[in-house]
């Protein structure tokens, strides 16, 4: 939808953003620093842990880690503080018009009695947002849409929707006629997946109330009668063998790597024969080299993903397998390793 | 190895990220840019309807009164960013 960011909070996003950007080749620097005190491939430690201390211990006097530390932890701790202040700027205006944006074809099933799962209420506030994702009124706006389009877009090179339409191209059938997405939160996968797959009939699911009725405003913008659920991904209770395509985008990481095994369990479950899962994250551990993956704990510690090591370990194809499912690739599409893969069929 | 990423597996780091003073001269930064851009909005606003502000606050020679209104805000400005270096007891 159209809106326009007031002085305060375009200025404010604008801040944060180039801030970011511009603190982002401090990495080199930190590189290039951890490498001046020894530490390689040969030298950085296997334990994962003691990896983590190992470089901690050695940038303590690095110029460059001091400033990216700060920089990092102000954009960690701000980004959903601005983002709620512009919205706030607009409420008067935009509530409204949000408001308006539930009715329409995109149905959403809420089930309030539902207990919710530990691994979404407790820990640290999702990516460190503010409130987490329920944390505000309108906050599947605040983060589907201004902090992604603003701040996090800007990181990969303003195509962030991109990547989610370029990996559907990894599947067979290219006719799906019924679709569950699992994690579907703000819509944005959604919207790619129903302009991919014109015809098809889109259910979604997520654990966040707030993120969903933003999911529900995008579908009925699109004028697309999507079906949205509060739910578990891991427990549906939907009738078995009705979906062709199960699929996710950067769910992985958000969830242990036991509930991601319940998730393609669940998925083999919900598939017809001949149905496909494919879920796409960020790489797995085992295709990076030692410091690639100290970079990737240390940003999880620091940026509200206390589960990301947990799951880049889990092997996907070997789960996949285990689930069932034949066919199966797990794998970067092109030739980087973002974003991974795993797709499979059901026999 | 701990399978959930915790803060304890950088203590140097999460220690610096606690430092408040840092996190002010950011937060201070970004305030300091919001009233530059709306500054910057003001005076193009005002020039579209055709008045130069910008140029008349360049030319600007304060007279005497205004010359001492404007030195006793900036000594009190410079009185508080002195004291925000002291510590607290010693702050006037």
């Amino acid at each position: 939808m159209d809106y326009q960011l007031h002085q305060g909070g375009r200025a404010a996003t604008a801040f944060l953003s180039d801030l970011s950007f511009e603190a982002a080749p401090l990495r080199q620097r930190i590189d290039a620093d951890i490498a001046a005190r020894g530490l390689d491939e040969r030298s950085l430690a296997d334990d994962l842990d003691e990896r983590l201390r190992q470089v901690d211990a050695a940038l303590v006097d690095s110029a460059a880690s001091r400033a990216l530390v700060h920089v990092g932890e102000w954009c960690a701790v701000n980004h959903g503080r601005i983002a709620q202040a512009a919205f706030e700027e607009m409420r008067p205006e935009l509530a409204p018009r949000l408001r308006e944006l539930q009715q329409g074809p995109t149905t959403l099933q809420a089930y309030p009695d539902r207990p919710i799962p530990a691994y979404f209420k407790e820990g640290p506030w999702v990516h460190r947002t503010t409130g987490g994702w329920d944390g505000h009124d309108f906050q599947g706006f605040v983060h589907g849409e201004l902090v992604h389009r603003l701040y996090v877009n800007r990181g990969y090179g303003g195509n962030i929707y991109g990547v989610r339409r370029g990996i559907l191209k990894e599947l067979s059938n290219r006719s799906p006629q019924r679709i569950f997405e699992i994690g579907c939160s703000s819509g944005n996968f959604t919207l790619q997946l129903q302009q991919e797959f014109p015809q098809a009939e889109i259910w979604g699911c997520d654990i966040s109330l707030r993120m969903l009725e933003q999911a529900q405003r995008v579908g009925n913008e699109h004028g697309h009668a999507w079906r949205l659920f509060q739910l578990p991904a891991e427990d549906t209770g939907f009738e078995a063998g009705q979906f062709d395509l199960v699929t996710s985008f950067i769910v992985v990481h958000e969830v242990p790597a036991a509930i991601t095994v319940a998730h393609l369990n669940e998925a083999f479950r919900l598939l017809r024969p001949g149905g496909e899962v494919l879920f796409s994250d960020a790489p797995r551990y085992a295709a990076l080299d030692k410091a690639a993956v100290r970079w990737a704990d240390y940003l999880g510690v620091h940026g509200g993903e206390p589960f990301w090591r947990d799951a880049a370990l889990l092997d996907l194809g070997a789960a996949a397998r285990d689930a069932g499912f034949v066919e199966v690739r797990s794998q970067p599409q092109g030739e980087g390793v973002y974003p991974w893969y795993v797709y499979g069929r059901k026999p | 190895m701990s399978m959930e990423l915790t803060l304890d597996l950088t203590p140097n780091d999460s220690k610096l990220r606690a430092d408040p003073v840092a996190q002010l001269a950011l937060t201070l930064a970004k305030e300091l840019w919001m009233l530059r851009d709306r500054q910057l909005v003001l005076e193009r606003v005002l020039s579209t309807n055709g008045i130069d502000v910008r140029a008349q606050v360049e030319r600007f020679q304060p007279d005497a009164a205004f010359a001492t209104q404007l030195e006793v805000e900036r000594q009190r400005f410079v009185r508080e960013v002195l004291a925000a270096l002291q510590p607290a007891g010693d702050r006037v």
